[in-house]
């Protein structure tokens, strides 16, 4: 929901998952959605320490 | 005859005749009769209604403190039985316009009658209490208070009579983000037809429904020393512990909640379920770190990728819910992170 997001005015924005699974992958298997998620956060401590100026869309 | 309709008003200090900046601490206080704009407000009334008293507040008082002196106010007032509360108007003073707003609120939610208050459009009371009470639109400074003065006495009265508003252009006060099913002569389609045409042809026309413009809060500025920062999470996906022992809200949630996490390395399922009413919450209760992803979280923490993550998850239902409560449930959760010490929060959002 990144368009809501961005509609509603969030600065600092990260593309992840789906709706009902923001920070979950349920076609992974399970190994494989605990390290994508992982490196969800990581490109969220990343958004947390970037400089921005306006609203940024980071890419998991 | 029937009894007269009773009315209090309410102005600070400085439309009190008590003096300005230098005054703006004086507490509240009770008057009988009008007092200052109130004896223009009583001629534009005419006899059908009587200003019995006036309560007053300094701006500094009111705002250092506004609950206890919305509290003080109506202690001073209650024995008056009010039909109306009148309040201003207060055109664009900040904290004059914030304690005729709070008051309005208060007297309708306390006293159970209507209230009304007059400020201007950039006063920053219009967005806040819009949604609350009547606001009749004023200019900017007291020499339009002419104008504003018989706006807000036909509005007093109706309500005070029980008599059902109009629409805000029709009754002249603010939108209040209400809805009310009216009957109308056209259908939908016919009337969208009629708005294009006109928007096509230049002439004026209405919409039947306001987008909503939000505001924009430039962003903060980045974390200096992620290794030295303690973070939260938190999310309005409705994730809460099963049974959902605060009753959050499906929709329309009225607050926030927050949970211990501390010592948890997952959120571990079956011990957590989503209380949205808006998403499918199958997959994040087979998972709840799909929603508040707390087992990446520790992982990094124990790779010291930042110093410390807060002991207690945030969490709402972000589901039909208006911007403006929003923006209340935000200021609320930034001030606990604030009294906290926390320097950052990953919010997830569906």
């Amino acid at each position: 929901m990144t368009s809501v997001a961005l509609s509603v005015g969030a600065n600092r924005i990260v593309k992840a998952g789906r709706i009902p699974h923001p920070t979950g992958d349920p076609t992974r298997a399970p190994d494989h959605e605990v390290s994508w998620r992982e490196h969800v956060v990581e490109t969220a401590l990343n958004a947390l320490t970037t400089p921005v100026e306006d609203q940024t869309v980071f890419e998991a | 005859m029937t009894e007269k309709i009773r009315i209090v008003h309410y102005i600070n200090q400085f439309f009190a005749g008590m003096g300005g900046e230098e005054h703006a601490s004086i507490p509240p206080g009770r008057r009988d009769g009008p007092v200052g704009p109130g004896r223009a407000l009583q001629m534009a009334i005419g006899d059908e209604a009587e200003i019995v008293a006036t309560i007053v507040c300094g701006d500094g008082y009111f705002s250092d403190q506004p609950d206890q002196a919305a509290d003080d106010l109506i202690d001073l007032i209650v024995d008056d039985k009010p039909d109306v509360l009148i309040a201003g108007p207060a055109f664009d003073s900040g904290r004059y316009g914030m304690a005729c707003g709070k008051i309005c609120q208060v007297v309708q939610k306390r006293l159970g009658i209507p209230a009304i208050t007059g400020v201007a459009q950039e006063n920053p009371a219009a967005e806040v209490y819009s949604p609350y009470t009547y606001i009749v639109p004023t200019g900017t400074t007291a020499a339009t208070m002419r104008q504003s003065i018989p706006s807000m006495a036909t509005l007093a009265l109706k309500l005070a009579r029980g008599e059902t508003l109009g629409t805000p252009a029709e009754d002249n006060y603010l939108p209040r983000g209400r809805r009310r099913n009216v009957f109308v002569s056209a259908p939908a389609a016919h009337r969208a037809v009629d708005m294009l045409l006109k928007k096509v042809g230049g002439e004026p026309y209405e919409t039947e429904l306001r987008i909503p413009s939000y505001d924009r809060v430039p962003p903060a500025p980045p974390i200096a020393n992620l290794k030295d920062a303690k973070l939260a999470v938190g999310t309005e996906g409705g994730t809460v512990p099963i049974g959902n022992p605060d009753r959050i809200e499906a929709v329309r949630a009225t607050k926030w909640v927050q949970y211990p996490i501390a010592g948890m390395d997952t959120m571990t399922p079956g011990d957590y379920e989503s209380a949205h009413g808006g998403y499918d919450a199958r997959f994040a209760n087979a998972d709840p770190n799909r929603m508040v992803p707390l087992d990446g979280l520790r992982t990094l923490e124990a790779k010291h990728a930042f110093r410390q993550l807060f002991e207690n998850y945030f969490s709402t239902v972000g589901c039909g819910m208006p911007t403006a409560t929003a923006a209340e449930i935000g200021q609320s959760m930034a001030q606990e992170m604030k009294a906290k010490g926390i320097d950052g929060i990953i919010i997830t959002a569906t």
